[in-house]
């Protein structure tokens, strides 16, 4: 008897609706769900999985315990109980003997578990997360964050559809967020030009109206030459009403100082002066006081210069002069002429300059947009500060804010850390490893240890030992840079419990001490983060399809009985419909029953035809930044460690003009990371319907490069870095701009037995051996995986 | 006698992700290594100095084609597409779609 199940495929975040059809407990037929008010229907390759995992000989079905020495493959089965006995007994002593900061709790991309992982992470006022934040989402949110005051992302919730020109950059929308790519196509489909900024050229600069190739990791030098060209222009006049109104580019600043003007510098009004600004009002042509408690001036009808330097008098009589954020900035990027931007991305004068006449020409005068949403500004040296020219340079476009067209002020992201799901409230303060080396991450954005941190603490006991590590739906050594580390700190004595949840045995999981059961999204209910959907932001309630493997369980079950163990009242619910129920009631509103909800399928409360617009200007959201404003200039850069409050290009930590020694042997710009269709992140390599598709490591190497090296399409090459070497088939192609080369994200680690493919394990075919943990980004420690030197040779050599 | 039904492709749409590909082969349930919606990626290429890349899916069986699209009403392979660049109907409908729009467009019958 057939029956059709509507559920969410989250093996990506895309989380696009699904209807299974299942005849006799088994998956018969994938389609996609035209009433996912996000995906609309649409699929990508791995959904079509869905059976195959199901029934896959290789899932997990049982807890086991190791049976032998660590990573030697033997394994006994044991129950739920006694694992979860023996993992609570554990921490209980840890946390005794050690503290709670000695227990780790790790998880990947994080899909559907986030918020309550973050909550049994906070159970035993612990808060050990080591999390792939520092590279991941958060390099972007942060500086967005820095810049608007809130946390939500102007890059990607977007009205696409409704634009006149899309640049995506160092993204590709269509492999990693297929929500997006759906509107991205529309949008051209409805007259808007589309261009891409990326070292390769794929298939969504294909789809393109021009591709901008650029060196790995200067994008930001890019941002601040079009940024420069839109000031020569004067374009950004444009703008003048949103910079003048709703940003601090008017703001006086003291750039000697890298500080903005304080009333009481001019005014005899001590302390209380301290927080307020000064801008130049034409009107009354001196200056007026902004007060962002009140979020007004000192008197009416006040104009603020939007360029210009103005003399004033300080308190101690002498005379300065001060000019505006705007001006300050303008004159700044005014060295970043196309020549010079040039020199420093590789790309051709007369690139730059159609990018700039395209985005300064959108169609039919429609908004020009920019998304490098999990793109340019995540993981190079100078991560945060080029996220930040990019994010300005959309300001200086003039895009609606919070309208049709424009950016998207989606308020409800908070709620990812939210403490009423987080628990974060019982996360004390200072008990993160790497505290002070990284605060923007530690402190502020992650809230979490940073991972080289870990696994130092895990090899050498100091400055604590990390005596505990649970994995959920993580493979740390696909998951993090510099993977021969978090190999040896996996396998070290200090580390004395070791658990791994996921759908196999992955090469992280043959080190644990406990591997335990995942279900697959076709096996369970429970996904949300509905924060991460652009715009509208649906709850959903997945079915449950067929019936797990064996005793597998999905994680909700794993964090609640844990949980529980340690704290009932924090975790109050009997099953993860339970939870799935309370979330809904909690942060949408909605109180229904299950059947209810499971009839209903989605909730849209906050968006879709719910969305007020222009919610700034109606009081309901206020940019929370020190100056109540959106912050072109921010005095909180300096602060976290940049060497700016405005956007400043450096060179990436590892490249031709930073170590020209070094790249006298390692020759070639290298990028890692890049989306593939059939995978995602290190997992589905054993999936013979998805491993046909991309069958082997591969490596994009230039055209010309590869003549030059005598390397043909398809042959076996060493890619090796001061790091380490690891191998991949060549991938001749004239769409990678000359002097790089790309690795997709993958590691290939599993064979796949059904196509007779071999498998690479953790450190064979693995981009990540290749990336260390420092050269990061300095205030927040983005690893530099899509920036750094390698070098390329035939097998044979 | 039934009309005869064809394929049309959405050239400037076409991303060459393998949904298509995958959607037919999971609706005949055939083995992994056989569709009859095969996507062609090639590798991109120089065209007057500017990089292009030529992508789309190649059915090989018409015949299929029209019985899925008798069976489901709309093609499962066109349903799922990030593009809505795959269109399986009666080839005079197909023609028209062809001629009204203003990109390229690639006709199978």
């Amino acid at each position: 008897m057939e029956k059709k199940v509507r559920t969410i495929c989250f093996d990506c975040h895309s989380k696009c609706g699904v209807v299974l059809t299942v005849d006799d407990g088994k998956i018969v037929r994938v389609e996609g769900d035209p009433d996912h008010p996000v995906s609309e229907g649409i699929l990508c390759v791995k959904a079509f999985s869905a059976k195959e995992i199901n029934e896959h000989p290789d899932r997990l079905k049982y807890p086991m315990k190791r049976a032998g020495k660590r990573g030697e493959g033997k394994w006994e089965r044991i129950t739920w109980e006694e694992a979860l006995d023996t993992i609570e007994k554990k921490i209980r002593e840890v946390c005794e003997e050690y503290g709670p900061q000695s227990v780790i709790i790790s998880q990947g991309t994080g899909r559907g578990s986030n918020h309550f992982l973050d909550r049994l992470n906070n159970t035993w006022n612990g808060g050990g997360k080591v999390w792939p934040t520092h590279v991941c989402l958060l390099p972007n949110l942060a500086q967005t964050h820095v810049t608007y005051g809130r946390m939500f992302h102007p890059h990607e919730a977007c009205d696409y559809r409704n634009s006149g020109s899309i640049v995506t950059w160092g993204t590709n929308p269509i492999r990693s967020r297929q929500y997006s790519g759906l509107r991205i196509l529309d949008a051209k489909r409805g007259g808007a030009k589309l261009v891409t900024v990326d070292p390769v050229f794929r298939d969504i600069a294909a789809k393109s109206d021009l591709w901008v190739p650029v060196r790995p990791g200067t994008d930001g030098a890019l941002a601040m030459g079009l940024a420069n060209l839109i000031f020569k222009s004067g374009y950004y006049l444009n703008a003048k009403d949103l910079l003048t109104t709703w940003t601090n580019a008017p703001f006086l600043i003291d750039n000697d100082q890298q500080m903005m003007l304080r009333e009481n510098a001019i005014s005899d009004v001590g302390d209380a002066g301290e927080e307020h600004y000064v801008v130049w009002d034409e009107n009354s042509n001196g200056p007026a006081i902004w007060y962002p408690e009140t979020e007004s001036f000192d008197r009416e009808n006040v104009q603020p210069a939007l360029e210009g330097e103005f003399e004033l008098t300080l308190v101690d009589g002498t005379k300065k002069m001060f000019r505006t954020a705007l001006q300050q900035y303008k004159n700044e990027v005014s060295k970043w002429t196309p020549e010079e931007v040039s020199k420093v991305t590789w790309t051709p004068e007369e690139k730059i300059l159609k990018m700039f006449e395209i985005i300064t020409n959108p169609t039919d005068g429609k908004p020009s947009l920019l998304t490098a949403y999990l793109g340019a500004c995540m993981m190079t040296t100078n991560a945060l500060q080029s996220g930040r020219a990019i994010t300005i340079l959309q300001l200086l476009l003039n895009p609606p804010l919070d309208d049709k067209g424009g950016i998207l002020f989606n308020t409800f992201w908070e709620f990812m850390l939210d403490p009423k799901i987080t628990a974060y409230d019982r996360v004390p303060e200072k008990l993160r490893l790497g505290y002070d080396k990284h605060p923007m991450y530690t402190q502020v954005y992650g809230k979490a240890n940073i991972p080289g941190e870990v696994w130092k603490s895990m090899i050498t006991g100091e400055p604590w030992p990390v005596k505990v590590m649970i994995s959920v739906a993580n493979d740390p050594l696909g998951c993090f840079e510099d993977s021969k580390t978090v190999h040896e700190a996996l396998m070290s004595d200090i580390l004395e419990l070791n658990v791994n949840m996921d759908y196999w045995l992955t090469p992280g999981g043959e080190l644990a001490d406990i591997v335990l059961p995942a279900a697959h999204w076709s096996e369970r209910t429970g996904v949300f983060d509905e924060e991460l959907y652009p715009e509208p932001c649906p709850f959903i309630i997945p079915q449950i399809a067929v019936d797990p493997p064996g005793e597998a369980q999905d994680d909700w079950y794993f964090q609640r009985e844990l949980g529980k163990r340690f704290d009932p009242e924090l975790w109050p619910w009997e099953s993860s419909e339970e939870m799935q129920l309370w979330r809904l009631k909690e942060f949408h509103g909605v109180d229904v029953t299950y059947e209810e909800a499971a009839k209903q399928g989605y909730y849209v409360v906050y968006g879709g035809e719910h969305r007020v617009t222009k919610q700034h200007e109606k009081g309901l959201v206020k940019f929370m930044t020190p100056t109540a404003k959106i912050e072109i200039y921010s005095e909180q850069m300096p602060a976290y460690g940049y060497n700016s409050p405005l956007p400043s290009f450096t060179e990436p930590f590892e490249s031709p003009y930073s170590t020209p020694e070094l790249y006298e042997e390692y020759d070639l710009c290298l990028t890692t990371g890049g989306r593939d269709y059939p995978f995602y992140h290190s997992a589905w390599t054993n999936i013979a319907r998805q491993r046909i598709i991309e069958p082997w490591p591969y490596i994009e190497v230039n055209y010309e490069d590869a003549q030059e090296r005598q390397i043909s399409d398809g042959e076996w090459l060493w890619i090796e870095s001061p790091r380490g070497k690891i191998k991949a088939k060549a991938r001749v192609t004239k769409g990678i701009i000359k002097g790089a080369v790309s690795m997709a994200r993958p590691n290939y680690k599993d064979a796949c037995p059904e196509l007779n493919l071999p498998g690479f394990g953790w450190d064979q075919a693995n981009p990540n051996i290749l990336i260390p943990s420092y050269g990061c980004d300095p205030g927040f420690g983005a690893a530099p995986m899509r920036s750094s030197l390698c070098k390329i040779s035939k097998f044979e050599q | 006698m039934a009309k005869k039904v064809g394929v049309l492709v959405d050239l400037d749409y076409c991303v060459g992700c393998y949904a298509c590909q995958s959607a037919c082969q999971d609706y005949y349930q055939l083995p992994v290594t056989e569709t009859y919606m095969r996507v062609i990626n090639n590798k991109p290429d120089i065209v007057d100095g500017e990089a292009q890349m030529f992508m789309a899916p190649f059915p090989y069986r018409l015949d299929k084609c029209a019985y899925c699209l008798e069976q489901e009403g709309e093609a499962p392979c066109g349903k799922i597409c990030i593009g809505k660049a795959l269109h399986v109907d009666e080839i005079e409908k197909l023609e028209k779609l062809a001629n009204e729009s203003d990109f390229r467009t690639l006709l199978y019958q």
